[in-house]
């Protein structure tokens, strides 16, 4: 830890979104005020780190140099960790999470094998580690280390070379090599150039970014560095959602170490390089991940996409020479730097290198980052890292890229995670949503969740995805309120392929994936839909009934749980659900303990 | 293939080798082969938005299609610009443009003339398979010159480009975004309320009929009916000029004795010429600069000075002036314009003559103007008794409709001349109607009053044409060297007079036209025709052809030499800037609000100081701009500011955008379609308590719809609403990062987790309590 840091323990608590929001920052709190109560001030300090991925098993702290990590904590175990612990020297049992190394590269800690066993950390390998506020912590895992090796021992076009060698990809979702976009940039004649990282994280269910900045901003600031170096720029933007304030005030607290240290700012580590770079907010447009809208966006303006060519790196922001990457690629750049593009390329497949950061979320045990190696099968993510589905159901589909993304059912579990095979699945990569879905869900209605988020993020620029989108939610409603004809579902491919094909950018033109791809893989459940009007799934409200059996004793608990008081029946008797009035919510369903309500 | 050389591109389309110059994009090398790809938002004199996606096409090797408007061409390049699935595509295109259209093309202005409808039939568009809602706006007919209709509008955004890449105005945005994107000026304000000029490119530019004309023709037929009144009608020099184009004439014909004809078919009693008070506004006008530099020298030049003396014909360029360069007000001429000198003699001196009062007559002029429609309507422009001069303007295209609905066979009509003594005209008069022809026209008489001279060739060339933005002119008269200065559209105008601003020209008199090729191409002129774009400036030549040919075929070609001109200052008015003369002829200017924003003019201490509402925010609104000022790309600190805005005021309120309009110089109707098209920016009060659902995708697959629907239900309102009392607004969050404990929401800051539907009430209640107990507490969030 912290090279300044004599004390002989450190409790980190982590404070990122999930675990403050369950106690964690109480917890925190009162870990101060019990350590000094018990005059270890002087040998024990308290820290805050960024999210480590459990968020699941929050709030979650870890004891250094113990390495033993705790998890589900409330803010009164406070008082056990300091006294059990700390002082007499016997760690919550009850509280720890399952001791175990994990063979990763870049340091050696973290319990849970589960979790953790199977991931390997690059860009995230400081996340939950360091104190992202403090820039002698990560000094002292080798930060900035690639910056000084890049500025001193390499020309610009040796780090380019390096990029190309590592065989790193975008991890935006285009997946376009990375090395060549720099390249491209760098051989243009210009007199400025830009560098921005894209952090404006859109895709609903997708936090990447956002604990990886949290968790460790100076790796995103010295990656752009580096790519400033790279491509002759002096300047750089960061472009993130003001949805993250967390995320921005670390930025803000890194950029102002970063210059202090003359990391950034002009003549880094005295090389003569300039570097500097700049916060801007971005406000709620998930379109502004698309390139050239991000870039109007800075530039102030609607933040709407434009045709390419010419691309960024050739005109981009002011007209200018700009690589843009998003944050998970740029943290990628001091690690292909230190270790090697040999080492890189190493891990992965033949055309996908590197790892790959997953949100996962949805209906499994672990919800939380991972990161894995490219290559990883979906079973291995879904059921080995993030232990398998919630309540023992079975799995029904994945869903990767958010909104641009498609699902994936079972059946291809055993695809390994990288670009091609999951486009030659009718799914892409993306920016690492993974959703986890189970027989509960209808196939239809994620489908129109999709659709309804692009339609309200089309910037309504092109006519195929402003209209398109439009028509196609249309569609979808209709099939799930059971008023869809099955020639529905071909007007949908048609309608699909239209927007896929015709749109301006990359919104529109994966916005007809998800259905698209539920279509090709759940066809019968859109039929189910239309023909014999039913959702398989029971999610589809206008397409279920709710009745009471003869299993009903009259004990008038549904009839006290409806909001709309439909349900009516003498006490002891059998009651009956007024068809004309219930809303379907289901409540009487919950209710009832003796399986009298049914749904169809 | 042969080797790329000299700048040149060699490829095939639709397997024809063509080779065309680098940077071509592929639709004009599609022309090269004699292919015109079907389009829409393309124009090209505009930006390239590359947005309705009519125009794609397949090129070999690239993932999806290209639209060919913004592709550029390639070496070695394989272009298919049809396929069946290009057909199909395309077609689709246009069915999702007309889905969201009225279907009411039978009963629609634009009926046989609209570009949309044009496109579908092309494309053969036959059935209609995508049908659903559709787009509902409120109409805007409060401006007397453009009324405005979102429901026809087809987002191809040539009138928002239009209106602030050629006329510089802005009036314009696309706000909002995706399916609710609507063309709007600031604020959804009517056009009446707007810097909008009522120059009417929007109309001309529009391919369906979202913007139009307000309409007078049936007041007009009303009229015509009506025996107790004696009718009397003008018309611009550019109508004869450009109204055969409507029926069928190809353009540059003049149509001058043809429309005499028709309009005395259509029952007017008296046909008069605005030439002649063209003629007559010469007259005054090369007086009052003659006068100007008389009393002045040549030197006494800049803003607010006498010189350069500035046109005044241009009904949309003095409204532009008023609100944009209101510091320019001394320097314009104080002539009414033709039209209005025109209108003012018919109930003064005519109907004297003729024994009427001004309430027996009804005088209509027909122009080629939509402007017009608001000059005629200026309280400035009435007579004594509050009444206006000219009842009525109907523009080229009305009264086109007019004749083709009487039947009238135009084309064939026996030419008739005008009546007189207002119908007889010069060849200076008639040049009026194209840009340089006022500058050409005045210079000739100036010549004529400073030396009592005639000049010896009246041709002044360097002031004609339509290409040139702008022309420079140097003319000895009496030994004086005056410099002029002529140019057309509004945006154009902006560059003239920054220039003059800053010193750069040493200019006397300038002409301004606010229409591009002057009122040839003014904004009630009949639509382009099949072949071709609006603006056209080969459409444009040949209608100013038209009027270069009446001038030539003269025989008298100055102002002053006009006999009627004559016997009017003999009888009537005395002579040039008599005290009667002022009466009739003259006006004057005044500041019009809001006032106009020019990008990049920067603001004077003066305006300053006043434009800062006392409310202490604004205070600090504008030390955060201040403390950008100077910055490289000032203008991109533009959503720093409005988050900022929406720090101190809770939203971003109106106020707020007129002040960083000002300060920041930046046109409202971009700040609008900014704040607009980002969510995080409310454009209206939220409440004490803000609801956000998550509806991230793990929040949903947990039920977060469910939630919302309860929010919905309970509060009664929807995502963007805000409740009567203030107390809760409700908004839909994407993914605030906590999945692992989805379904989740927030009221401001507060994260509930793990929600279910029956707790809704619950969190409803207990907000609720608080207002209970905080009693009347004004809304803190609010100033968050």
């Amino acid at each position: 830890m912290s090279k300044k840091n004599h004390k002989h323990r450190v409790v980190a608590v982590c404070l990122g979104p999930s675990c403050r929001k369950k106690g964690g920052q109480a917890l925190f709190d009162n870990l101060k005020v019990e350590i000094q109560r018990a005059h270890l001030s002087e040998s024990v300090e308290v820290v805050e780190t960024g999210c480590r991925g459990l968020c699941a098993r929050g709030p979650v702290a870890h004891v250094y140099p113990d390495n033993i990590t705790y998890c589900r904590l409330t803010p009164n175990d406070a008082t056990r960790i300091v006294q059990g612990h700390l002082v007499s020297g016997h760690p919550m049992e009850d509280k720890v999470s399952h001791a175990d190394r994990i063979a990763n590269r870049s340091f050696r800690l973290f319990g849970d094998a589960r979790f953790f066993g199977k991931q390997l950390r690059l860009t995230l390998r400081n996340c939950g580690v360091i104190d992202p506020e403090n820039i002698d912590e990560y000094l002292a895992v080798r930060g900035y280390e690639a910056l000084a090796k890049s500025l001193t021992g390499m020309k610009p076009e040796e780090v380019i070379q390096a990029m190309r060698d590592s065989g790193l990809r975008g991890r935006g979702g285009g997946g376009f090599p990375t090395g060549v976009k720099w390249n491209f940039a760098a051989t243009q004649k210009a007199d400025t150039k830009y560098i921005i990282c894209n952090a404006d994280e859109g895709d609903p269910g997708a936090f990447m970014d956002r604990s990886a900045i949290e968790g460790d901003p100076h790796t995103i600031l010295e990656g752009m560095a580096i790519g400033g170096y790279a491509i002759g720029a002096h300047q750089g933007y960061i472009y993130i959602r003001a949805e993250y304030p967390l995320a921005v005030k670390r930025l803000e607290i890194a950029l102002e170490q970063a210059r202090a240290h003359n990391l950034i700012g002009k003549d880094i580590l005295g090389s003569g390089f300039d570097f500097d770079i700049e916060v801007r907010l971005g406000a709620g447009a998930f379109v502004c991940g698309e390139e050239t809208a991000l870039i109007h966006s800075i530039e102030g303006e609607r933040g709407t996409p434009r045709p390419r060519p010419p691309y960024p790196s050739v005109e981009g922001l002011w007209g200018k020479p700009t690589v843009i990457n998003n944050v998970e690629t740029w943290a990628n750049v001091p690690v292909i730097i230190l270790d090697g593009p040999e080492w890189f390329a190493s891990i992965g497949t033949a055309d996908s290198k590197g790892t790959k950061v997953f949100a996962v979320a949805g209906k499994v045990r672990n919800t939380g980052l991972v990161e894995v190696p490219m290559g990883m099968t979906l079973r291995e993510i879904v059921y080995d890292v993030a232990g398998g589905v919630e309540g023992g159901r079975s799995l029904k589909a994945i869903q990767t890229g958010g909104p641009s993304g498609g699902c994936i059912p079972a059946q291809y579990l055993d695809t390994p995670v990288d670009y091609e095979s999951l486009k030659g699945i009718g799914s892409i990569m993306g920016s690492g949503g993974l959703i986890v879905m189970d027989e509960t869900t209808c196939m239809v209605d994620v489908a129109k969740y999709f659709l309804e988020f692009t339609m309200n993020e089309s910037c309504g620029k092109c006519t195929p995805c402003r209209e398109g989108t439009k028509r196609m939610y249309e569609i979808l409603e209709r099939i799930t309120s059971g008023r869809g004809e099955e020639h529905d579902i071909e007007l949908l491919e048609e309608l699909g392929e239209t927007v896929k094909f015709a749109s301006l950018c990359g919104l529109g033109q994966t916005a007809p994936n998800p259905i698209l791809s539920t279509i090709r893989h759940f066809r019968d459940e859109y039929v189910a839909h239309t023909r014999q009007k039913r959702c398989p799934a029971g999610v589809c409200t206008q397409l279920i009934t709710y009745e009471i059996n003869d299993a009903c004793i009259g004990c008038g608990a549904c009839a006290r749980k409806c909001p709309v008081k439909c349900i009516s029946g003498e006490t002891r008797k059998l009651h009956t659900i007024d068809q004309s009035k219930c809303i379907k919510c289901g409540e009487c369903f919950a209710a009832c303990r003796f399986d009298a309500v049914t749904r169809s | 293939m042969s080797e790329k050389k000299n700048g040149q591109v060699n490829l095939i389309i639709d397997g024809v080798r063509v080779t065309v110059p680098e940077g071509t994009t592929i639709m004009h090398a599609a022309e090269v082969v004699g292919v015109k790809v079907p389009r829409l938002c393309y124009h090209p004199y505009l930006s390239t938005p590359g947005a309705c996606r009519v125009c794609v096409v397949e090129v070999e090797g690239a993932p999806g299609l290209v639209a060919s408007c913004a592709f550029p061409v390639a070496e070695g390049m394989n272009v298919r610009t049809t396929s069946p699935k290009l057909r199909q595509i395309r077609r689709n295109i246009v069915e999702l443009q007309l889905d969201n259209h009225p279907e009411d093309c039978q009963t629609c202005e634009r009926d046989g003339n609209c570009e949309l409808q044009r496109l579908a039939y092309q494309l053969g568009v036959r059935e209609r398979k995508f049908a659903g809602e559709k787009k509902n706006y409120k109409s805007d007919y409060k401006a007397p010159g453009v009324i405005r209709d979102p429901n026809k509008c087809i987002l191809c955004g040539r009138c928002v480009r239009v209106c602030g890449e050629v006329q510089g105005i802005h009036t314009l945005t696309v706000a909002h975004r995706g399916f609710e994107s609507v063309v709007v000026p600031t604020f959804e304000r009517s056009l009446a309320d707007s810097v909008c000029s009522n120059c009417g490119q929007c109309i001309n530019v529009c391919p369906t009929a979202a913007f139009l004309e307000n309409m007078n023709y049936d007041e007009v037929w009303q009229k015509l009916s009506d025996p107790h009144v004696t009718k009397v009608a003008q018309f611009a020099p550019s109508v004869r000029a450009a109204i055969g184009e409507a029926f069928g004439i190809p353009p540059g014909a003049n149509m001058e004795g043809q429309t005499v004809a028709a309009l005395r078919r259509l029952g007017f009693d008296y046909v008069f010429d605005t030439q002649f008070t063209a003629d007559l506004t010469i007259m005054e006008e090369a007086n009052e600069l003659v006068n100007r530099i008389k009393a002045h020298g040549t030197s006494d030049l800049g803003p607010g000075k006498p010189l350069p003396m500035l046109t005044s014909c241009s009904s949309a360029w003095m409204k532009f002036v008023e609100q944009f360069y209101p510091e320019y007000i001394p320097n314009i001429s104080s002539c009414k314009s033709p039209m209005s000198m025109q209108g003012a003699l018919i109930k003064s001196y005519w109907a004297e003559k003729m024994g009427l009062g001004a309430q027996d007559i009804y005088s209509i002029a027909a122009m080629c103007c939509t402007a017009k429609k608001y000059e005629a309507a200026r309280e400035e422009l009435r007579d004594e008794n509050g009444l206006p001069y000219v009842d009525a303007v109907i523009t080229t295209r009305e009264l086109a409709w007019m004749i083709k609905s009487m039947g009238l066979d135009f084309a064939n009509l026996e030419p008739e001349e005008f009546d007189n003594p207002l119908g007889e005209s010069t060849g200076a008069g008639a040049i009026f109607g194209a840009t340089g022809g006022v500058m050409e026209a005045a210079v000739r008489t100036a010549h004529q009053m400073l030396t009592g001279e005639e000049m010896p060739d009246v041709n002044i060339e360097a002031v004609r044409g339509v290409t040139g933005a702008i022309k420079e002119a140097s003319v000895e008269i009496a030994g004086i060297t005056i410099n002029v200065a002529v140019t057309h559209g509004m945006g154009n105008a902006i560059k003239l007079l920054e220039a003059v601003r800053r010193g750069e020209k040493n200019v006397h008199f300038i002409e301004i036209m606010g229409c591009p090729g002057g009122c040839i191409g003014g904004g009630g002129q009949p639509y382009a025709g099949q072949d071709a774009v609006p603006m056209d400036r080969e459409l444009m030549a040949k209608r100013a052809s038209a009027l270069y040919g009446i001038d030539k075929a003269k025989e008298h070609r100055c102002s002053h030499q006009n006999e009627h001109i004559q016997k009017l200052y003999d009888d009537y008015l005395e002579k040039p800037g008599s005290h009667r003369a002022h009466k009739l002829l003259h006006t004057h200017y005044r500041q019009h609000f809001p006032h106009g924003v020019i990008p990049g003019r920067g603001i004077d201490g003066n305006q300053e100081s006043c434009i800062r509402p006392s409310d202490p925010r604004f205070l600090e609104l504008e030390a955060f701009i201040n403390e950008r000022k100077g910055r490289p790309h000032e203008d991109s600190e533009l959503i720093p500011v409005l988050h900022k805005a929406q720090n101190l005021f809770g939203y971003i309120a109106e106020e707020a955008v007129e002040y960083i309009a000002t300060k920041m110089q930046i046109p409202r109707s971009k700040i609008y379609g900014v704040a607009t098209f980002y969510h995080y920016f409310s454009l209206s009060p939220r409440g004490q308590f803000r609801v956000s659902v998550c509806m991230g995708t793990a929040c949903y697959v947990k039920g977060a719809g469910d939630l919302a629907e309860e929010f919905k239900r309970i509060l009664g309102i929807d995502f963007g609403g805000i409740t009567a009392d203030s107390v809760f607004s409700l908004e839909c969050a994407r993914c605030i990062g906590a999945c692992g404990q989805a379904p989740v929401l927030m009221v401001n800051d507060e994260v509930h987790t793990r929600v279910t539907v029956p707790q809704v009430q619950k969190i409803v209640d207990q907000y609720q309590e608080q207002i209970g107990k905080s009693g009347s507490r004004e809304s803190e969030t609010a100033a968050r």
